[in-house]
């Protein structure tokens, strides 16, 4: 499966960016070559100021730090899942086995199926290799120091074929076989020789059918292939002599394929071979039978429909049904659609939509064919290995880039204030070149040349350290994953190290490129004179002229190509244009048409909100329509200003008003309640995750602009609070209304930090809410203190409270369960979708302390009662929170049964819910049960993700819906003294080893759990917070420049008595009070936006209370603002030290 | 910019009523001295050259004097004042201001000596641009420690003083120079120092101007009895002084 990185296929984004970069690098060296003296210009402030350079790489490198770590540790997950994969598949690409009839246990098939596959198998060049197998789990135990196993895979191979399928070696790299072995021989691999401290010749005891047997370890094998991976204790039997222990001669449960060549080449096989598999292991007359039923009746069109309804859902089926749609109303019956339909999971759905259109008949034919279509499973097992590689890489990916974008915009607005200090220190020097005859685009030029080098220094040595920090991350993720069961390997490839270099270079170049712009567009009188850019307005171009203007950028390409023909402005300069005219064409017509409507720009931003408002409406996309909202808010604001403008002639004071109007506007449109527009906009296509950072962009704009437009007010307030300290008045004074003064570059640097804190805010709080495991987990636990699962073949027999000491506990009960088929009877769902029934004993019934978040009061009035009620009647099920949609964006898609009955959010009394339950694969009619309550997501599966949807019942629903008795397969355990609960989990499997009990204590696993997850949002939060190093750097750069600009005023202020410590104190009194201006906005927007999160949340996380996490925001605030007064404490004492003799004689 | 439409005041500034324009000079003859530098050298080095700016001066200046230093560019004026005012180190010599050893006074004692005693006034104004009118006059009265409630008080008084009270919450980019320079002679003045050293007051100002500033700082002269060092190029400043010491070459020659 090919890489992808941000949903492009990762060469293909490599080609592109290095491609654009060679361009760009090209145009550079071209002009460079022309005007050799702009490079040395530009470029000899680099080694100059070694110490401002360095920090400006420093600054810039984090774009690419930031793609790299996301890359490299997306790359690494990728590596090491595929390495896994490869390790326990082996040879084996497609692995056969039962058809799925079974209802529990596992299944068995003939011999004699896999004779029929061998025929088939054997005219395909595809195929190199075939190997019929037992594969069990039993408990396994070292009878010498005592240690046991409760679940080992236990493998029976047929020697006859295993030597052709793969190698298995010992572990001095000998060659062994399964013939070698005898009926009282084993081998074990390396992994359980590990666990159960067992090596060559020792004795191991395994539990079959519940009785102990003894084997000699023949040799210890290497942990691969068929010998079981790194990670899978394994124990391995000539087939013949494990068939006859359980009881199962002539019986096997998988056939492993293996496909031609090695590595990536059989993967590239695998679809083939598993089409020709699943084609040939279905009965075509059957697969026949099914497309000339679903040709008729407009089914095709059905087909269609249902493919466009669950396509936002679950792309893959979608595209499917839709080819199957395509190729029944072409009669094309081929082996795609004889694969296709082989998909149980397909059927299903196929099933649902008949069943919805009033089809019964139809679907009921279907339905009595469908147990003769297919006669065994084909799982192309490593490709879905591979397939699962990719996707959690690219979802580490992405998670990484989306809590890295905050850093990323940081570090561009880092670039951004470091272009424009650098030009503002240059301006006079700027001024001058443009006076002897520089050209504006030979500034441009120039400040390119500077920022290349710079870029290019950073992209390197970012995309190193990226690399490098992102193999430091994933050790500290193996820790948290508990590295026993996956070895991570860190990767990084070359592919990934292009993407991260030329991604960071582009990012830092375009940045560096508008900087230059900015820069170069000064008025030479204003830059040699230092004055105010006020002093000198351009004159307004005539309408005429913008008209004709816009008129020309229309005709964009035609106007380069006459420009280029007669050289006007430059043909270089002319052709990359017409080059780039992808870009250039809409952003010239974008700048012609704010040009013409000038102070009326608004109505301008107001169509295009329009637009966009109107296309969110079109394309049902919530994205478009929050945008239009949030640019049609602005646009009135803007409105707004200029009918002030026109009433109030203080310029000050229509900023003030209007400045807060546009930021406050702005912030309330983009902070509504995620659910505001829910009534329209439930069903439209939601935002992905990018969506996120961007609305993180905007509130931050939005707060900082609102802030900076109210300088005097700050100024006003903070001079009444600290007139109260007249000693430090006077430093304080000038600490404050400096940066007042330079608003765009004080609000540049305000920016910074609240993006930063913006972030690590809203992981403080969210990190919060999951606490209730501390508070209340008996929610989560039900109030057992261990949980022990058994095999359903290895159930206990009798009373399992006979086994126990009674004594110690104060409670035990068990539940059996079942696969099944379930569909709502009235509303929408009426597919069948898979679920599990559990049946729960009357103890649990009566002891348990699951809480519900939503229950019928027609059956109890708490909880209590409707637990309670579930004992009375047998039709009464109650549902995990899992059958309500959560449209969760990470998450893959949910092909359970979901209820259209209940959304999120929603009261806790509901109506009860009829539903129609089946045995899965069954085509009888199901029975009626009714959905009485469903149990809080909490609970799931006693917490830990709990899987898809589950039905709870008593009365045994379960072997009623099964048709058979079914055994029990888990356990509670409530002890009376609940400390002791991890040692009784170990008490628990040695007594039921023979039925290989797993036990774990839920409270254990609840710490372990919270543990895990609190280390995970420590690493996302230190993730995010290298964006602070940037801000600290910004306030670095920027109390480099303001000493330097402030000399003069630093010497009148010694002059007329300052001492040398209040200027120290003025300056880093100065960068606090700019950190921590940004902190406030960073912790308001955070607070804010984790608020609207939590609201989203908890409605589906029970008992989740909203609160700040004081402390962390304290210590938040305190490393912040120690940081960036450390960051100015040199610049700040080289201010002191100056000599104002020295400064004065600057004037 | 709003405020460069509205019109420069043409206030009168206030004069002192009960002082003469021109007083007799026989009471300062008895007058202390308040200011003595004796032998003074000031060498400025760069890696290659060295220059002597002030080579053995010996000045002494009276209590209530008003002193002008003259002398061509280069002579080492500047540095004089710098020197007597504490803003720079001597090499050699000694200097006494009010008896004090300037050498012997650590740099925060110096500071805080400046912030009581001495008044500052330049020839580029040197006022806080992103500080109002008031807010720059009142900040010496800051640093000494003055509460902010006075220092208002007192600050607006001698806005008044120079004829600027309704400019006071205007940034000094919207006065003219004029303007700024008065605020400036309102900023030295308004913690009453003992000395008031001006370099080149009306270097950037218009002959108008020029006569405006030393009216006011004749008549605060005469009023308040301080001291006023003026380094000046021009003619008629030096003709207004009590005294005019000229330079040549680091050395006083007359």
């Amino acid at each position: 499966m090919e890489e992808k990185v941000f949903g492009i296929p990762a060469n293909t984004l490599a080609i592109s960016m290095v491609s654009i970069l060679i361009v760009v690098a090209i145009v550079i060296f071209f002009g460079a070559f022309r005007r050799f003296i702009l490079v040395k210009m530009g470029t000899r402030n680099i080694p100059r100021r070694k110490g401002q350079s360095s920090l400006i790489v420093m600054g810039l490198m984090l774009s690419s730090i930031i793609i790299a770590v996301s890359l490299g540790i997306g790359d690494t997950v990728r590596y090491s899942v595929r390495s896994v994969v490869f390790d326990s598949s082996g040879n084996a690409d497609e692995i056969i086995s039962g058809p799925g009839r079974q209802l529990f246990g596992i299944e068995y098939f003939e011999y004699s199926e896999f004779e029929n596959v061998e025929k088939l198998v054997s005219n395909n060049s595809n195929i190199d290799g075939i190997l019929p197998y037992i594969e069990i789990d039993l408990p396994a135990e070292n009878d010498k120091s005592g240690i046991a196993e409760s679940r080992v895979q236990i493998r029976g191979v047929d020697g006859k074929y295993s030597d052709n399928f793969d190698d298995i070696k010992n572990l001095n790299d000998k060659l062994m076989s399964f013939n070698s072995l005898n009926s009282g021989q084993v081998y074990i691999n390396a992994a359980l020789g590990d666990v159960l401290d067992l090596n060559k010749g020792d004795t191991i005891g395994i539990y079959l059918n519940l009785v102990k047997e003894e084997f000699v370890v023949l040799d210890v094998l290497k942990s691969r292939g068929i010998a079981g991976a790194n990670v899978t204790p394994t124990i391995l039997f000539e087939l013949k002599t494990l068939q006859k222990l359980l009881g199962k001669d002539g019986m096997i449960t998988n056939i492993a394929i293996s496909n031609k060549g090695d590595g990536a080449k059989s993967l590239e096989l695998s679809d083939d071979v598993t089409k020709f598999l699943r084609s040939n292991l279905t009965n075509n007359q059957v697969a026949k039978n099914f497309f000339d039923v679903l040709s008729g009746n407009g089914i095709p069109a059905l087909i269609k429909e249902e493919a466009v309804a669950i396509e936002e859902r679950d792309k893959e089926t979608s595209e499917e049904l839709s080819r199957i749609a395509s190729d029944l109303e072409n009669s094309k019956f081929n082996v795609d659609f004889i694969t296709s339909i082989s998909d149980y999971q397909l059927q299903l759905i196929i099933l649902g939509a008949l069943d919805k259109a009033g089809l019964q008949e139809d679907a009921g034919k279907l339905l009595m064919m469908s147990g003769d279509l297919t006669t065994l499973r084909v799982d192309d097992s490593k490709n879905n290995g591979v397939k699962l590689a990719e996707t959690v890489a690219t979802g580490v990916t992405t998670i990484f880039s989306i809590f890295g974008s905050f850093s990323i915009m940081v570090g561009m607005l880092l670039i951004f204030l470091v272009f424009v200090l650098l030009a503002a220190a240059r301006s006079t020097e700027l001024g001058m070149a443009r006076a002897v005859g520089l050209k504006r685009r030979d500034l441009v030029q120039l400040f390119t040349f500077e920022g290349t080098v710079y870029s290019f220094l950073a992209a390197m040595a970012g995309t190193s350290i990226g690399i490098g920090l992102s193999f430091g991350l994933v050790y500290v993720l193996q820790d948290l994953i508990d590295a026993g069961t996956f070895v991570i390997k860190p990767y990084f490839s070359l592919t990934s190290a292009l993407i991260a270099f030329s991604a960071g270079l582009i990012l830092t170049f375009i940045t560096v490129f508008i900087s230059a712009y900015r820069a170069s567009n000064l008025n030479i009188v204003v830059a040699i004179r230092g004055l105010k850019e006020e002093f000198v307005k351009k004159a307004p171009e005539a309408f005429r002229t913008k008209v004709i203007n816009l008129v020309w950028d229309l005709l964009f390409p035609i106007k380069q190509i006459l420009r280029f023909i007669t050289g006007k402005g430059g043909r270089l300069r002319n052709i990359l244009l017409l080059i780039a005219f992808p870009v250039t064409w809409p952003v010239n017509i974008l700048i012609s048409l704010f040009k013409l409507f000038g102070k009326h720009s608004y109505a301008l931003l107001g169509a295009f909100s329009l637009l966009l408002i109107f296309l969110a409406f079109q394309t049902e996309t919530f994205a478009n329509l929050s945008l239009g909202i949030t640019g049609g808010v602005l646009s009135l604001a803007l409105f707004i200003r200029f009918i002030i403008s026109k009433a109030i002639k203080d310029n000050e004071t229509v900023n003030q008003i209007a400045g807060t109007l546009e930021g406050g506007m702005v912030l309330l449109v983009n902070n509504l309640p995620f659910d505001f527009f829910d009534s329209i906009t439930a069903e439209w296509t939601q935002p992905g995750p990018w969506f996120w950072p961007l609305g993180g962009g905007i509130n931050t704009a939005a707060a900082v602009w609102l802030v900076m437009s109210n300088t005097p007010l700050l100024i006003f307030v903070l001079n009444l609070i600290l007139s109260r300290f007249s000693g430090l008045k006077a430093v304080t004074k000038t600490a404050i209304s400096y940066p007042m003064a330079s608003k765009f570059r004080t609000g540049l640097t305000v920016a910074m930090f609240s993006l930063i804190i913006y972030t690590l805010m809203i992981f403080s709080v969210l990190n919060g809410i999951n606490d209730i495991s501390t508070e209340q987990p008996d929610r989560i636990t039900g109030g057992y203190d261990i949980k022990g699962t058994i095999s359903p073949e290895k159930a206990i027999q009798g009373d399992i409270r006979d086994s126990l000491n009674m004594d110690d506990f104060s409670v035990v009960t068990g539940s059996s369960s079942i696969s099944v088929e379930v569909k709502e009877i009235d509303g929408e769902n009426k597919t069948f979708k898979s679920s599990r029934l559990v049946s729960l004993g009357d103890d649990f019934i009566n002891t348990n302390k699951w809480q519900l978040s939503y229950f019928d009061p027609k059956y109890g009035s708490n909880d209590r009662e409707i637990w309670n009620s579930l004992s009375s009647d047998p039709n009464l099920v109650l549902a995990s929170g899992s059958i309500i949609e959560s449209g969760d964006p990470f998450g893959p898609p949910d092909r359970g049964f979901k209820t259209s009955m209940i959304v999120p959010g929603d009261l806790k009394e509901i109506q009860s819910i009829n539903i129609e339950m089946k045995k899965r694969r069954s085509s009888e009619t199901g029975s009626s049960l009714i959905i009485i309550g469903v149990i809080e997501n909490l609970a799931g599966g006693t917490g830990f993700g709990g899987g898809g949807s589950t039905f709870y019942s008593s009365n045994n629903l379960v072997s009623t819906i099964a048709g058979e008795d079914v055994p029990n397969d888990t356990y509670y355990f409530s002890l009376k003294n609940k400390e002791n609960a991890s040692e009784y989990s170990q008490k628990l499997e040695k007594i039921f080893i023979a039925n290989g009990m797993n036990a774990e204590s839920l409270l254990d696993n609840i710490e372990e759990e919270r543990e895990t997850s609190n280390a995970f949002n420590k690493l996302f939060q230190g993730f995010s917070g290298l964006g602070l190093v940037v801000g600290v750097a910004a306030i670095g750069v920027l109390s480099v420049r303001a000493v330097v600009e402030r000399r003069q005023s630093v010497g009148v202020l010694r002059a007329i008595g300052f001492r040398s410590s209040m200027i120290r104190t003025q300056f880093l009194i100065e960068s606090s009070f700019i950190t921590l201006i940004g902190i406030v906005i960073g912790i308001f927007l955070g607070v804010m936006q984790s608020y609207l999160i939590f609201r989203e949340i908890s409605k589906e996380l029970e008992g989740a209370s909203f609160s700040v996490p004081v402390g962390e925001v304290g210590i938040l605030i305190l490393i912040t603002v120690i940081a960036s007064i450390l960051a100015s404490v040199i610049p700040a004492n080289e201010a002191s030290k100056i000599y104002p003799a020295e400064a004065l004689r600057y004037e | 910019m709003a405020a460069s439409k509205k019109k420069i005041s043409k206030k009168p500034i206030k004069k002192s009523t009960n002082t003469p324009k021109k007083k007799s000079t026989t009471n300062k003859k008895q007058s202390p001295v308040v200011i003595t530098s004796s032998k003074v050298v000031k060498i400025y080095k760069s890696t290659n050259v060295e220059v002597t700016a002030l080579d053995g001066v010996d000045i002494s200046i009276k209590e209530g004097e008003m002193v002008a230093i003259m002398g061509p560019s280069g002579c080492g004026k500047t540095t004089l004042l710098n020197c007597l005012s504490g803003l720079d180190s001597i090499n050699s010599g000694s200097i006494k201001l009010q008896n004090m050893e300037l050498e012997s006074l650590s740099d925060d004692k110096l500071s805080e000596f400046r912030a009581k005693n001495m008044g500052f006034v330049f020839q580029s104004y040197n006022l806080l641009p992103v500080l109002t009118t008031v807010e720059n006059v009142e900040l010496p009265l800051l640093v000494s420690g003055t509460s902010a409630k006075e220092a208002r008080k007192k600050s607006e008084a001698k806005l008044d003083d120079v004829g600027l009270l309704e400019w006071s919450q205007h940034l000094p980019g919207e006065l003219s120079g004029g303007q700024r320079q008065r605020v400036t002679l309102a900023r030295a003045l308004v913690n009453e120092p003992a000395i008031v050293w001006a370099d080149e007051p009306t270097g950037n100002l218009d002959s108008t101007n020029e006569v405006e500033i030393m009216d006011l700082l004749t008549d605060l002269n005469k009023k308040n009895n301080q001291t006023f060092v003026i380094v000046t190029h021009s003619n008629y400043v030096g003709g207004r002084a009590n005294r005019i010491i000229k330079m040549k070459d680091g050395k006083v020659v007359k």
